[in-house]
């Protein structure tokens, strides 16, 4: 290449002319700041970003691969025993939020004292094909816990060792531990689904430890013709009358009648007796007919309902009673039962 | 100014000093700074939307479905007993109906209005099972359907309940179109006389264009009112916070039921969902009743169901009142009722 002076003069020459002055180094330091700014602000803003999106990504681009995390990204109460890893990303609902989980059965939790529920995917590492969907209700306190429990307790299931109120069907596990009701299900049966469900909620127990809290109403319910497992308690609007709250009910079969018995324990023996007569009235309201006369046993009233038996009575504190009975001797022997056990 | 252009070997004593900028350069750079600022304002204002996206509840324009039923076809339903295989049950009991293509002509464009509600396996019975997607989608292809469209606005996230049910899998399979909800997609609508569903998102664009709806659901229990089925299966077009209709449940699904005319519903009962509904959760909560439901008659279809869970239509206040609408009749054996066993 012929050196050519001349260009390279005038190179210089450019060069000097288009030196920025003090002004343009500012005014482009300003402009390179801003833009690095906004930069920081998109990637801070991307730090936000959906994780469910990212985990449908991670699925969808390895089909039948779990996506796995290092470590969980929230505050998780369950962090995924060794033999697990993460399906789907932590979900947490709140009152507000919950029906967006579970749509309709919100209505069985919310009244229940509910106050927050957190759901996940866990897959095991030997098996991606299936997962397990874990639910984790907060309901406050242990008898908000049964309460949603008990509501949900499926026939025909078998009782767990793992904690008091506990149960497995053929895919899922429920359980209640302190105020926590828990929910494992599997999305398909494999010859391992018991192993995991109770590896599981194991886990959960072993993470989560919660002071022991004993139901002591549950044992107030005469053994005789009780069916196992019935017992529930119901926070609200206890058959079918709003002003019934926090009572216990359980199932009896007798012969091959079935029948209901209620208890609840009141602030007051006079406000025992209040919510009697209240629910005495309401039964008469809806088209009841008092045929006290045919209750013997304790002292109280029975409603004829359309065919079907109602007894009242209290005992101190606790009202008491039997619902829903097909014949008055049924009544009267479930009434008879339930006041002799409260006189212990 | 000197004129440095014929001062071709000096350099010019001015440059080594004080190196300025020369005013035609200034124009120069000023010219293309101001070019640059023209440029990307121009195109910031082509962007640029003074108004903002419109709230759906200012939005004026109201959108109502156009009656995909078939008015020269007198009031049938097939139910076709004994059988555990969805593609042969739904075959079966439109073989009996006289055949898909008495409801599908060629160039339809068909729109299969799922349940995808939760992000469930098929397993749980708690969404529209794949199988009988794909089956349906393949069916309406073969009458000379020119698309088939699967949609629903799920509780869970839309993407990953489509996914997990195995919905998304059985429509692509087939060459079916799926569309998830979009807040785009929605537009307001209001139903004929409703007390609830007024100026309320609707999930409208995938209608567009759309000659014929199929309506699919499982026959299911609902903890708020009693039944999921084909009727309150049309709840997934419906958009914004619409649990908040959960306190008047039948109500809302009666004006579901005013507000779709579909061509065809489907009720699956080959599994019912017995209790525990609408989520379940356990197999437990399932039982198998053997038994699908083509209808043209949604309200016939869901009082047939009603049957399945063992209940009385007392039990489901908005079947009658659905029927007292005028949307159908609740007394199925008053309509063309075929009943085949295909065990």
């Amino acid at each position: 290449m012929k050196k050519n002076n001349f260009g390279q003069l005038e190179e210089e020459t450019n060069a000097k002319t288009n030196s920025p002055g003090a002004l343009e180094t500012i005014l482009s330091y300003l402009i390179l700041f801003t833009l690095a700014v906004i930069a920081v602000g998109v990637y801070w803003y991307h730090l936000d970003f959906n994780p469910a999106v990212k985990a449908l990504e991670n699925i969808r681009q390895t089909p039948q691969i779990a996506f796995v995390l290092e470590k969980q990204e929230t505050d998780s109460p369950l962090v995924p025993p060794d033999k697990f890893s993460i399906f789907s990303p932590p979900e947490t609902f709140d009152r507000l939020t919950l029906s967006d989980k579970i749509d309709g059965k919100a209505e069985l939790y919310l009244p229940a004292g509910f106050e927050n529920l957190f759901a996940q995917r866990l897959t095991p590492i030997d098996n991606s094909d299936v997962w397990y969907e874990v639910f984790i209700y907060d309901m406050g306190n242990t008898l908000n816990a049964f309460a949603v429990y008990s509501a949900q307790r499926r026939d025909g299931s078998e009782s767990e060792a793992l904690a008091e109120f506990a149960y497995s069907t053929e895919n899922a596990f429920f359980w209640v531990h302190g105020p926590y009701y828990g929910e494992i299900i599997a999305s398909q049966v494999s010859g391992q689904t018991r192993e995991h469900l109770l590896l599981l909620a194991e886990a959960f127990n072993d993470q989560n430890p919660v002071s022991t809290e004993t139901i002591a109403e549950i044992d107030l319910f005469p053994k005789e013709g009780l069916i196992k497992y019935s017992v529930r308690f119901i926070p609200t609007n206890a058959f079918g009358f709003e002003g019934l709250d926090r009572i216990f009910s359980a199932r009896y079969r007798f012969e091959n009648h079935e029948l209901t018995a209620f208890i609840s324990r009141r602030s007051s023996s006079e406000k025992a007796s209040e919510k009697a007569e209240d629910f005495v009235q309401f039964l008469i309201t809806y088209g009841g007919t008092d045929v006290s006369e045919k209750m013997d046993g304790p002292d109280g009233k029975m409603v004829d309902f359309f065919g079907t038996f109602n007894g009242v009575f209290t005992a101190g504190d606790y009202l008491a009673g039997v619902y829903d009975a097909n014949n008055q001797e049924d009544a009267n022997r479930l009434l008879q039962l339930i006041y002799e056990k409260l006189q212990e | 100014m000197k004129n440095y252009k014929n001062k071709k070997t000096e350099i010019p004593e001015e440059f080594e000093k004080a190196p300025e900028i020369k005013r035609r350069e200034f124009l120069i750079r000023a010219a293309k700074a101001l070019g640059c600022t023209v440029a990307a304002g121009s195109l910031a204002y082509l962007f640029y939307d003074p108004e903002g996206p419109p709230a759906i509840s200012k939005q004026t324009r109201l959108v109502s479905l156009p009656d995909f039923s078939l008015s020269h076809i007198r009031p049938s339903m097939a139910i076709v007993r004994g059988t555990d295989d969805r593609k042969k049950a739904l075959e079966t009991a439109l073989n009996a109906l006289g055949g898909i293509e008495k409801f599908i002509e060629k160039g339809d464009r068909v729109l299969l209005k799922v349940n995808a509600a939760f992000a469930s396996p098929p397993a749980l019975s708690a969404t529209t099972h794949p199988d009988l997607v794909s089956a349906t989608a393949r069916l309406c292809f073969a009458a000379g359907a020119e698309s088939v469209t699967v949609t629903d606005n799920p509780i869970n996230d839309p993407a990953t309940c489509f996914l997990l049910s195995g919905i998304e899998k059985a429509a692509l399979s087939e060459g079916a179109k799926l569309i998830l909800p979009r807040e785009n997609l929605f537009h307001p609508t209001t139903v004929k006389d409703a007390k609830l569903i007024r100026q309320w998102p609707l999930l409208y664009a995938p209608f567009d264009g759309i000659t014929k709806v199929i309506g699919m659901a499982p026959v299911k229990d609902h903890h708020r009112s009693g039944a999921s089925m084909t009727m309150k299966n049309w709840y997934g077009l419906l958009g914004g916070r619409r649990n908040i209709f959960h306190q008047d449940v039948h109500g809302v699904i009666e004006e579901l039921a005013v507000m779709v005319s579909p061509t065809l519903v489907i009720l699956d009962g080959i599994w019912t969902m017995m209790t525990n509904g609408p989520t379940g959760g356990s197999l437990s909560d399932l039982k198998q009743t053997h038994t699908m439901i083509v209808s043209t008659d949604q309200v016939a279809a869901d009082a047939f169901g009603a049957t399945l869970l063992e209940k009385s239509l007392e039990n489901f206040p908005h079947i009658l009142k659905a029927q007292d609408r005028g949307v159908g009749t609740a007394d199925f054996n008053s309509i063309n009722l075929i009943q085949i066993n295909a065990g």
